[in-house]
């Protein structure tokens, strides 16, 4: 019966303070307290480097419809991007490119952006270099505006396109190395960018300068994209790791070369030797030019013929109207009033096809007799 | 235990529960009301107004914030609109003019703004999204201005290499000028260490403007 005197509740009639019994009962002081409690440690980390957290800790809770999931794409410095550029046209053997310079932090800014300016950079000196080719100011020339669309799509295709085949690639071959798309995207973005200064250069009209800056930047990028891949692949049978290695090598050349057939391309001779035969403005001396111009550049233009044809036979076809176009159009404004076997001569020149201007211009030769 | 009164019933019937609802301090929304009422010409004439305030801020660029509080896309639509009227390929003739259309100049101006100022937000900078395209369509008024000198001069009908050269020299004017203007207003919302990564778009966007201005020669 002591718990029971234990338990007596005493009156204290309201007009005191009541006691209470310390001795009696047990009372737990909290002294020490757990980490996660204090506020302090919170705060030393947030003057960190808070995108650390963001990315480790919550990166699969952001939902892909916010705003801050794209954010995180964007995380770099200017300092970075210049490393990243810099780093990408540089094939050294020892040091893998993405494992140094992209690894933690991998980012579309850069990409996206060299991206964009190459589009604009490719059609504003494709246009420049038609521009030169086609002579002095005696005649309007019109620039192509489209030339900017059909540069937009081809790069972003090859931007999106090939980093999703080579995961692809990668995911059946069962690859270890680890690569994420957004990985492969990045490095793809980034070895774009030695064709910007390249397609700047590309404005200077001569064929050996230009394609051996397709060579020179082929090579570059590709050895980083090369050797950037190679340890994804070097744990697979020699025959495929060599193949899918000269596929990214050889796809890497076909841009550039894709970009020198259509952008760069200048037809030499058919131009100006028509507007010398038919424009009146030129004095008469050079209507002695046609048959020394003919001559020797034929056989280029015939040599060029099957090599702009074969992989390019798409875009070339595309291409036949535009340039047959601004050819009409040169000739059209550079003259106000012509003879009428020339007009004849325009016709039968637009009808036929590329492959036949031989014909056509030894038909125009032997009228101008 | 002692704060609480009670009254009786009938007391309570007696005590006015009108007045009006306001705050000593804060201004009342009385105004806002009443423009309904004012003639068109006061609400047209206010908001040009505005709009010519806004180009004046840009003409003569200071680090003010008076494009910034007070958005509007009513300038941005006016250049807009004038520049893919006068830069527009002529059509007259046949398809493969070359020229841009007066969609795609359009498309350019637009999208161009909207993706510079995602690119902006996404790198985080605190400036609102149509801040940012006000700013950057306002900014492209030296370079509009720059095309009608270039309009002026491509009336001569002899073009020499003069001609061009001066034409080349307003382009080029009015680009400097116009990322001059836009880098004053929108240079302080980003970090310091971003500040290249953010104006390069910028530069980008009106390089290609500028680019579209001296090759458009109107026949």
């Amino acid at each position: 019966m002591s718990s029971k005197d234990d338990l007596q509740f005493h009156d204290s009639g309201g007009q005191e303070d009541v006691m209470f019994d310390r001795s009696g009962g047990q009372l737990h002081t909290f002294t020490s307290f757990p980490h996660s409690a204090v506020d302090m440690d919170d705060e030393e980390e947030e003057g960190g480097d808070k995108s650390q957290l963001l990315k480790e800790g919550e990166k699969k809770s952001l939902s892909f419809w916010t705003f801050e999931y794209y954010q995180q794409f964007f995380d770099v410095e200017t300092r970075e991007v210049f490393h990243r550029i810099a780093g990408s046209m540089m094939p050294i053997p020892n040091r893998n490119y993405l494992q140094q310079k992209i690894r933690p932090n991998p980012d579309l800014y850069g990409p996206f952006w060299i991206c964009m300016t190459l589009v604009f950079t490719t059609a504003i000196a494709g246009n420049l270099a038609n521009y030169l080719s086609a002579g002095g100011k005696d005649y309007q020339w019109r620039y192509d505006f489209h030339k900017v669309t059909f540069a937009a799509s081809a790069i972003f295709t090859y931007w999106w396109i090939i980093p999703a085949i080579m995961y692809g690639l990668l995911w059946w071959r069962k690859s270890q190395a680890g690569f994420t798309f957004l990985e492969i995207l990045c490095v793809y973005g980034y070895s774009l960018a030695i064709y910007i200064p390249i397609s700047i250069l590309w404005v200077i009209n001569v064929a050996w300068f230009k394609w051996s800056l397709v060579v020179v930047g082929a090579c570059l990028s590709g050895g980083v994209l090369v050797i950037t891949f190679w340890p994804a692949l070097k744990d697979d049978t020699k025959k495929i790791a060599l193949v899918i290695v000269s596929l990214i090598f050889v796809l890497h050349l076909a841009l550039a070369a894709g970009f020198v057939l259509y952008f760069f391309h200048v037809p030499p001779p058919v131009s100006p030797a028509v507007t010398n035969t038919t424009n009146t403005a030129v004095p008469l001396s050079s209507t002695g030019k046609p048959f020394a111009v003919d001559m020797p550049n034929m056989k280029p233009q015939e040599s060029n013929r099957p090599l702009a044809e074969k992989p390019q036979a798409s875009n070339l076809q595309a291409d036949k109207p535009g340039t047959k176009e601004k050819d009409v159009e040169i000739k059209l404004k550079g003259n106000a009033d012509k003879p009428e076997k020339d007009k004849k001569l325009e016709q039968t020149d637009n009808n036929n096809a590329r492959g036949t201007n031989v014909d056509s211009r030894s038909k125009m030769t032997q009228t101008e007799n | 235990m002692s704060d609480v009164e009670f009254h009786e019933q009938g007391e309570l019937n007696d005590i006015s529960l009108e007045g009006e609802i306001t705050v000593p301090g804060v201004p009342s929304n009385k105004d806002e009301f009443s423009t309904l009422d004012e003639p068109v010409k006061d609400t047209i004439m206010r908001d040009l107004k505005a709009v010519g305030v806004k180009f004046w801020h840009v003409l003569y660029p200071k680090a003010s914030t008076a494009l910034l509080r007070e958005w509007d896309l009513w300038g941005p639509l006016i250049l807009c609109v004038f520049m893919a009227m006068m830069l527009q390929g002529d059509t007259l003739d046949r398809m493969h003019d070359g020229g841009p259309q007066f969609a795609e100049v359009f498309v350019i101006y637009w999208v161009g703004a909207v993706v510079v100022t995602l690119n902006t937000k996404l790198l985080g900078g605190n400036i609102s999204f149509f801040q940012s395209v006000c700013v950057l369509g306002y900014c492209v008024c030296p370079l509009s201005i720059a095309l009608i000198i270039c309009r002026c001069i491509l009336i001569a009908k002899v073009q020499t290499t003069v001609l061009f050269i001066i034409r080349f020299v307003a382009v080029v004017v009015g680009f400097g000028w116009s990322t001059f203007a836009s880098t004053a207003f929108l240079a302080e919302s980003q970090p310091p260490n971003r500040k290249v990564l953010a104006m390069y778009p910028i530069f980008l966007f009106y390089f290609v403007i500028s680019w579209l201005i001296i090759s458009h020669t109107h026949s």
